[in-house]
């Protein structure tokens, strides 16, 4: 093969790669279920205090649902962009939960769904 | 050297647009506005991936698979008109391709490309595809209602194009997930 046959199909491939990235972002719904949703909606609440929650506290903020299941919804709501986890700056064992550009988003679209329905 | 290409990219590409026509027909054949003029087109989403990876290869597969569809299944055109809206069906994406190097800031690699670029190139194809081809019609004097007909190809090429692209979305994320186990 021919170096510049080698490199045509070279960038067809790079071109393949950078097509199939940007592929896999592009925009979807985050399909949240009823636990997932009451969940965001609990650590809204106190975010907008303006308190830090730690993962251990929003495990136990729901009292109908085990601590496993709010583990495991937490790590999907993660999977899904809705919350982040960052480190305290002191104690590297302990993380909060914080919200991400798509839980704003999020909220700002029901707000928006809101006024829509009051205004209808 | 001529033949790598045709077999490797030509050949596949024809054979998937072809194909493309077809089930288009065969899923939304009951959507028609009039003959041939239907609310999703398929065929639209592989011309944008045909053209975006392999260029100037893809468009001629694509041609040459519209071609051989009309070939075999005849067309509510007469055949100059149906030979020349082939024809532009794999030449407006090139068009479409050298607008979007200039104006939505891609590069040749796509390395650039996000998803909301994307999104922005798709529409830019699905635009000039349908404009170009509903002029063609006028021209040939086979559009009755202009502006009608370049709403519904505009919307069945970006209809197409999203529900082609979120297929691929789809399949990726399926393959990540057998792979995972």
């Amino acid at each position: 093969m021919t170096k510049s046959k080698a490199a045509n199909f070279s960038q067809m491939y790079t071109k393949y790669l950078n097509l199939v990235r940007t592929i896999k972002a592009l925009p979807t719904f985050p399909d949240l279920d009823a636990v997932e949703a009451r969940m965001l909606n609990t650590f809204a609440a106190n975010w907008h205090e303006d308190k830090q929650i730690t993962v251990l506290e929003a495990m136990v903020m729901l009292p109908e649902i085990s601590t496993t299941t709010a583990h495991r919804r937490l790590k999907m709501l993660r999977k899904k962009g809705m919350i982040d986890l960052n480190l305290d700056s002191h104690d590297n064992r302990v993380k909060y939960v914080v919200p991400t550009k798509a839980t704003h988003q999020y909220f700002a679209q029901l707000g928006q769904c809101m006024e829509k329905a009051q205004l209808a | 050297m001529f033949f790598r290409p045709i077999a490797l990219v030509v050949v596949p590409t024809a054979l998937l647009y072809a194909a493309l026509l077809v089930l288009n027909d065969y899923l939304f054949g009951s959507l028609w506005f009039s003959p041939g003029e239907t609310w999703v087109f398929l065929p639209s989403g592989l011309r944008l991936i045909a053209i975006l990876l392999f260029v100037e290869w893809g468009a001629l597969g694509i041609i040459v698979g519209s071609l051989s569809v009309l070939g075999v299944q005849g067309s509510e055109h007469d055949s100059l008109t149906a030979i020349g809206a082939a024809l532009i069906s794999g030449l407006a994406p090139l068009v479409a391709r050298r607008v979007c190097l200039e104006l939505a800031q891609i590069d040749l690699q796509l390395k650039s490309l996000t998803a909301t670029g994307l999104l922005r190139v798709a529409l830019i194809f699905s635009s000039l595809g349908a404009v170009l081809q509903q002029c063609w019609f006028a021209w040939s004097g086979s559009a009755e209602h202009f502006f009608m007909q370049l709403l519904i190809a505009l919307t069945a090429n970006m209809v197409g194009a999203l529900l082609v692209l979120y297929a691929c979305k789809l399949v990726l994320q399926f393959s990540a997930y057998l792979r995972k186990g």
